[in-house]
């Protein structure tokens, strides 16, 4: 059977191989698709179709992307939180659990840090202040710092098992600070407003530009959490390999001694 | 459609969203292929 030339340079060629089996997979390529025809649909609704609020006015259309990003950075906490118990809870110990727990983590952090600035953003609109120091910012504020404690955590070295033993704990207690943040504007009234959606504050187009802004960073969290954990993988392969060669070396040295 | 009024604040609420969407995206991606070349196949199992 014959082979073309442009097949021959695919099939022996080592970086076309690594970027075809890097971390992507079909369902990921598919899922990515998704994700960018969600964005496209997302900056379609909530620039140009979405109407303006009647109090808010124009600056409702920040809430599409400030929302959905709140709520994926909650559920990635939340994530974390139940890897960093599966990997604590002796039965399924697995540091496939770590990894599941410290890429939501990462990409949780990602998404406060885009929650917070388009909220200031927002409220430097609605308020004409870009920060106070009320109940939900502050709180947000807070957990924000605390998820970046617990990935200079992850970075402190020793084993792996280590790694995991000491943010598994880390992870199962700073979850606690979710549910603070999110009923804080019950709690204390602060400036911030209160939820909109579940009041029925929010309908039609604006209701569907809002859901178009969530499934779609829903996506994109499944899409980061796949590829940032076999990231996390390859990175903990890398590092038993290196500890290997090191004590292959020692035992060398010792041999020669 | 935004009006002029704050479009600066709405366009660019967006504008950061999405390059940071783009920016964390393209490291993980680039990361990923950096990592895949030093790796063995055997510690890919999703490939």
């Amino acid at each position: 059977m014959s082979t073309t030339a442009s097949e021959t340079s695919t099939a022996t060629s080592p970086v076309a191989a690594s970027r075809r089996t890097a971390t992507g997979t079909p369902f990921t390529r598919a899922l990515g698709l998704a994700t960018i025809a969600g964005m496209v649909w997302l900056a379609a609704f909530g620039l140009l179709f979405s109407p303006q609020d009647v109090i808010q006015g124009e600056s409702v259309r920040i809430m599409y992307v400030h929302v959905p990003t709140v709520y994926l950075a909650y559920l990635a906490f939340t994530v974390t939180a139940v890897c960093s118990a599966g990997f604590l809870w002796k039965r399924t110990r697995s540091l496939t659990w770590d990894r599941f727990a410290g890429a939501p983590a990462e990409i949780g952090v990602f998404f406060m840090a885009i929650a917070l600035v388009t909220g200031s953003l927002w409220g430097s609109i609605s308020w004409g202040t870009y920060w106070v120091w009320d109940a939900r910012l502050t709180t947000s504020a807070f957990l924000f710092i605390t998820y970046l404690g617990y990935l200079a955590v992850r970075r402190l070295g020793g084993s792996h098992e280590a790694r995991a033993r000491r943010s598994g704990i880390l992870g199962v207690l700073a979850v606690l600070e979710v549910p603070l943040v999110h009923f804080s504007v019950e709690w204390w009234r602060p400036l911030h407003q209160t939820e909109s959606v579940k009041t029925g504050k929010i309908e039609d187009l604006m209701l569907v530009s809002l859901f178009v802004g969530i499934v779609t960073f829903t996506l994109f969290y499944v899409w980061l959490l796949l590829h940032r954990q076999r990231v996390m993988h390859m990175e903990d392969a890398m590092d038993d390999r290196g500890l290997d060669a090191a004590l292959a070396e020692r035992q060398r040295e010792g041999a020669g001694a | 459609m935004v009006a002029m009024a704050y479009a600066g604040k709405i366009l660019g609420s967006y504008a950061l969203t999405f390059a940071g969407v783009i920016a964390y995206t393209v490291y993980t991606v680039r990361k990923g292929r950096e990592l895949a070349r030093r790796v063995s196949p055997e510690d890919r199992p999703w490939t």
